[in-house]
Parts: structure tokens; sequence; C-alpha cells
């Protein structure tokens, strides 16, 4: 007798029962708190007494109308673009490379992989004593090959470049490592084929190589995509959103609204949008992904 | 059937632990109010010592104490979260006195009184200086006591003596005027190694803090007396920002980007003549080790313009949660702390300015280099003047920070800076129900 005969449970009643704790988790742990969000992003807290009061949708029209979000919108945007296409293409000439034998190139490897363990903080902090003016060592090195130093993080116009510089630091490795994943799952075939029809090595990588390591490239950009959407550490660590709110991004804005003035309502209503944006832009990734066979309906 | 009867036992005794485990953690705190203190405090000098001496009281009441320690960047929302939701989780709050007037409007601290009553005290003792205990009070200075002012900060100025003397300036400058002028000269002989003036541009806390004192003694305000106008569109108010922007003229580059401690940096490696500064800093000038300027700084009062200048206050305060189970022993712990005696100890062993005119006076304390500081401490604090008392202080101070670092970034005249700020601020104080 199997235990499910010993049971005597009817299939239907098992199936429920089995998928019970993973429901009731998912409950708690998701269902519950979203209902509660959507319920706090439409009511107002006042800082004095701590009252809460119903305002309908007033909280969205409220961040159409609020120059703040839009600009925290404008730099998150250029922050992500910026960031994960310099990442993309410095990680997938990494791999390329890399995968290619010679010597030492395990240590390469481990090498280029080093950034991607530290903390965000940590990456954050060090970045912050390299682009002292006086005293770091960023604007010494420029020196020596003679150009000026420069502002970088304290000047308004380089410091969201300063900051998108710290990102493709530490996640170009993460890039470079699902890209090199990728390449080593091609076979060896379809090369062997294109020596022999006599194709140039851009033509193997045009024909060969980027179409067999789409799926690898879809999810390394996915996963890259949906983390500096929400980037917080370096903003909160290095600028705190400054100079001239010149790196104040979505997250950062969120941060501040919720916990620092504690207007729960309103940051709640933007950390709907930046959801509803991230799971929009994740979902073209998704479909295309489902189209290349990689995930299944 | 029998692996089901044994599931359910099973079950029966995962419900049994975690229902025994979440007793277990209600039972820390009874309601009798023998339990623990719970101390929540911030992570630097300022709270260490205050955890050290609950440790301390602890040892020798045996009692039960925790300290539960954050970043300053973090402890106001751990308590604000813990405060708003009444939880009862922390007995002692140490706090920024900036956020005093939210956590007292809302209701979420002791007021003290009853507990002075009941050891024949009136209220706080008279040897605690005036403008400590009006930040202790809500109202301000007028109402009822919610907290003991723990830890006696206020911003000073500090200036290289040696530098200000060759401009026939020993006793350090007297007005704005001074500060530009001189700090022109220093800057413009200091072949860009050297700078007249070093300034906070960090957006948020820290360009307001350095810009408040400017204003005030440029004659302005950032409010009318009772917060039902705001008043930056006075010719006031952009004469104190336009000084600003001259000061950022002579400070170092990526003056944008500094706070405090890059400041403190500075002064300690012989790169700047004069900053508006904390006295947590004063230490590390006279140590050898970390400073290159050595008896060569001195403090004076905040330089004057249109009114005499005046110091911003940036006290912590040590209050007792409405909610808390232990206010009686959490009172008597504070009362000690706060004494002559315990004042003494936070100074000697973690550096931390009293609130105490006795102490601050002690002549034990005077005879030491180290606190050679405190008459002129004590004179900035007595001449001090506090942030605005509104509980909404930190978006309205994140709003006025925006539009400063957009000056000191030179991304806006002070003229549009202002405009903004007044009609954005205006905003904020409506929402709050200030003005209305």
């Amino acid at each position: 007798m199997t235990p499910r005969q010993k049971l005597n449970l009817p299939d239907s009643t098992l199936k429920y029962l089995l998928l019970a704790p993973t429901i009731i988790l998912l409950l708690v742990l998701t269902i519950y708190p979203l209902v509660f969000a959507v319920a706090a992003s439409l009511e107002t807290v006042d800082v004095r007494t701590g009252a809460r009061a119903f305002v309908g949708l007033g909280n969205f029209t409220q961040i159409v109308k609020d120059q703040l979000f839009w600009n925290a919108l404008k730099n998150t945007a250029i922050y992500t673009c910026a960031g994960v296409i310099v990442e993309f293409i410095l990680g997938l000439a990494l791999a390329l490379i890399l995968t290619e034998k010679f010597l030492a190139r395990n240590i390469f490897r481990t090498i280029f992989l080093t950034p991607m363990m530290l903390p965000p903080i940590v990456a954050a902090i060090i970045f912050k004593i390299i682009y002292i003016q006086q005293y770091g060592v960023a604007n010494w090195l420029l020196g020596l090959v003679g150009i000026k130093g420069m502002l970088w993080e304290a000047g308004p116009k380089t410091a969201l470049f300063s900051l998108i510089l710290v990102d493709v630091w530490e996640w170009t490795p993460f890039m470079f490592l699902i890209l090199l994943a990728g390449l080593q799952a091609i076979p060896t075939d379809p090369y062997e084929a294109a020596k022999v029809d006599g194709a140039t090595w851009f033509q193997e990588f045009r024909h060969i190589t980027f179409p067999l390591l789409t799926p690898a490239v879809l999810i390394a950009v996915l996963l890259r995509l949906m983390d500096t959407l929400r980037i917080f550490d370096q903003v909160f660590v290095m600028t705190g959103g400054g100079p001239a709110n010149a790196t104040e991004t979505l997250s950062l804005y969120v941060y501040q609204t919720g916990f620092r003035f504690f207007n729960v309502g309103y940051a709640t209503a933007m950390s709907f949008i930046l959801l509803i944006l991230t799971t929009v832009i994740s979902n073209i990734f998704i479909s295309r992904l489902r189209a290349e066979e990689v995930f299944t309906q | 059937m029998r692996k089901l009867s044994q599931f359910l036992v099973i079950l029966a005794f995962g419900l049994l632990l975690i229902g025994a485990a979440f007793a277990g953690g209600a039972g820390e705190q009874p309601a009798g109010g023998t339990g623990k203190l719970v101390l929540a405090t911030n992570n630097a000098p300022e709270g260490n010592g205050l955890a050290q001496a609950l440790r301390q009281w602890g040892q020798t009441k045996g009692i039960k104490v925790e300290v539960v320690a954050a970043p300053y960047s973090n402890i106001y929302e751990k308590e604000v979260l813990d405060l708003s939701q009444k939880t009862g989780l922390y007995d002692i709050v140490l706090l920024d006195d900036p956020w005093f007037t939210q956590f007292a409007e809302n209701k979420w601290l002791t007021n003290l009184t009853p507990y002075f009553v009941a050891i024949n005290q009136g209220g706080l003792s008279s040897d605690f200086i005036d403008k400590s205990t009006a930040v202790c009070k809500y109202p301000y200075a007028t109402g009822l006591i919610y907290a003991f002012p723990a830890v006696g900060n206020a911003q000073m100025f500090f200036y290289r003596k040696d530098i200000l003397d060759q401009y026939g300036m020993p006793n350090g400058p007297r007005t704005w005027d001074d500060v530009i002028n001189v700090g022109k000269k220093v800057t413009d002989s200091g072949g860009g190694t050297m700078f007249g003036y070093v300034l906070r541009g960090t957006q948020g806390n820290p360009v307001v803090a350095d810009f408040m004192p400017i204003l005030w003694s440029f004659g302005a305000n950032m409010f009318n007396a009772d917060f039902t106008k705001v008043t930056l569109d006075t010719p006031q108010a952009l004469a104190a920002v336009t000084c600003l922007t001259k000061l950022v003229s002579i400070a170092p580059p990526g003056a944008a980007s500094f706070d405090a401690q890059q400041l403190s940096t500075f002064e300690l490696e012989g790169n700047a003549a004069m900053m508006i500064n904390w006295p947590a800093f004063v230490a590390d000038f006279q140590d050898p080790t970390k400073s290159k300027v050595v008896g060569k700084i001195s403090f004076g009062p905040i330089p004057s313009q249109a009114t005499v200048g005046s110091s911003e206050i940036g006290h912590w305060l040590a209050a007792i949660p409405a909610a808390s189970k232990n206010k009686q022993a959490a009172f008597d712990f504070l009362e000690w702390a706060t004494s002559v005696d315990g004042q003494k100890t936070g100074v000697t062993q973690f550096g931390n300015p009293p609130t105490r005119k006795s102490v601050f006076t002690d002549p034990q304390l005077m005879a030491t280099p180290q606190f050679s500081y405190f008459p002129m401490l004590l004179q900035a604090i007595s001449n001090s003047t506090p942030r605005p008392r509104i509980a909404n202080w930190n978006e309205v101070e994140n709003t006025f920070g925006i539009y400063l670092s957009k000056v000191v970034a030179g991304t806006m005249t002070p003229q549009d800076a202002l405009a903004g700020a007044q009609t954005d601020i205006t905003a904020l104080m409506k929402k709050a129900g200030y003005i209305k």
C-alpha cells in the first residue's frame, strides 16, 4: 500500500492539501502586504497627529504634478539605460576574450569576478574616497596623464555619470559571468561548418555566436534592469540625491518620503508606479525569453 | 490512519513550540515595570556615552538592560516606527532635537513633569543651560518637559588663529564680510591647496545646518514667530544666500558634496582657515596623530552681520516613549545619567559636551587642555537658536536643502532658489496645517 492509499484521501483533496502550505505562505507574505499597500496608497498620514485620511487617487494625481518625482524618474531611466548598456558591452567583450584558451585564463576570470563580491555599500564608500577632489586616487591618476581633475560626484553635471561608473565597475562581472556561461554552452559544430564555408570572425559572431547567445543576453540584461531600476545603496551613501538633485533616484525619493517625512501613503503610491514600471519592462523581456523557449508556459 | 494521527501529533507539538516562543517574547517585558530597560540610540560617541551609562546603571541596580544602536541615518526611522506603532519596545530613546517637535506633538513621549514632582522638583534643574532646557519642552521653552538634555551640542566657528593673526584678526572674524574678505585673500594666495573657508554643501541636513546661522546673522528667518508665514522672500534672506555664493567661491571645489567629516579633514590637514562645525570634532584637532594644526585652531562665536551671530543648537535629548512599560525605572536612570557626575563621566570618557553650567565651569575639567573650548561652547549654547520647531522639519529641511544645494552647485541663482523654496515650503506648511 502506498502512503496515499493508507491516508485514503481522494486525489482532489490531496492536491489542495499539498498545495496548502505554499498558498498560505503566499497569502501571508505577498498577497496580504500587497492588499495592505494598495489601501495605504489611497491614504495620507498627518505628520503632526498620525491621523490617516482616505484620499482616493489623490496621491497618484499629485505624483503626476510632482517635479521631484519626474526628476527622479529621469535620473533612474538614465542610470538604468546607460549602466546596463555599458555593462552589457563590456561584459560581452570580456566574455568573448576570456572564452578563448590562453595562459592564466582562469586567474583572469577570478580577478574579473571580485568586484561583484563586495557589498554595494562597501563599493560606494570605496568610490567616494577614490573620487575626493583633493586627495582622491581618480584625480591623481588623471593628473598623471596631464588631465585636470574633475568634480566627480560633487559636480551636478558629472554626479550621475560617477555613480553609473560605480555600477559598471561592480556589475559588469555579473554580465560577464552569465554571458561566459552562455558562450561555453554553444556547441562547436556550427563554427566548424562556418570555417569550412570560409566565414570571417565577424560573420561567425553575427550569425552563430550572437543568435545562440540570445537567451543568456536576455537573462543577464533582464536581471540587471530589474536591479538598476531600484538602485538605492550607492546614491544613499555617495550623494544623498545631490548635488542639486542630480542623482536622486526613484527608490531614494520613495525612501525619503516614506521613512524621513513619514508620508507613507504617497511613498506607497510611488512604489506602485515603480513596481508597474519594473513589471512592464521585465515582461517584455520575459515574453522574448518565452519566444526563445527558455521559459515555457 | 496511523500516519495521519502521527502528523497531527507533530503539528500539535509544532504549534505548542511556536506558542511558547511567542509567550517567551512577551514575557520579557511584564506590565509591572520591573523588566529590562531598552535604549534606542545612535551609534556614535553621543549615543555610546548614554549606552555605557545604562550598562553601568544596570550592573549597580541589578536591572537587565539592552542597547539598540543604529547609525544616525537609520535611528530616526527606527524610533518613529516604534513610537508611532506604540510597541513599547524601547524605554529610552536618544533623539536629535529637530525631531523633538514631531515626537512630542504626536504624543509619543512621556510628560516628565509628574515624575519630577514626585521627587520634589518642579522640573529640570536650573543648573541646565536655559537653551538646553528650552529644547526639551513642548511647546518650545514654555511647555511641559518631555526629555532630558543629554548631550550639549551647538555649532561653533572654527578658525586658524595663526592665519587670522596675519590679517589682524587675532580674535577671529567679527562679521561675514570679514570672513569673505580674509577668506578670499587666503584662497587667492593658497595656490589651490589652501582655502579661506570650507562649507558643507551636501544636499539635505548638512547644507541646511551650515547655512541656518548665516541666515540668522543677516537678520532673516525661515518663518515668522508662529509659523503661519514663510519669510524667505525678504531682502535679508537674499543677502544671506548671496553671502553663501561668495563663500562657495572661496571654498575648495566640490563643496557640493562635503559633509561635517570632510570639513574637519580639510581643517586637520591644514588646508582650510575657517569653517562652522560641531564640537564633536574638537578633540581631533588636539591629537597630533590626526592633526597637522595642533594648537593653531581657535573657536569663536558665529560671525555677525545685520544682527548678532547665533549658533545652531543640535542637542541630543533623552526621552521616554509614551508606550514604555518601565517609565519610572527609565526616569530614575536618566536623572542619574544627566546628573553632574553622570555628565562628567560622559565628558571625560566620550568627550560628549555637557548641558549643565556647573560641568562646563568645573575647575578640574577647565584645567584640562582637551576641554579648553568649554567656555566658548557654553557661550555658543547660551546664545543659540533652534531649528524651526515644527513637526514636518525633516521634509522642510530636505526641500530647502535641494535649493541650497543648487545654489552651491551653481545651477541656480539665489533669487530663483529663494523663490522656489518660498513656494515649496509654503505648500508643505499648508499640508501640515500650520498655514491655513
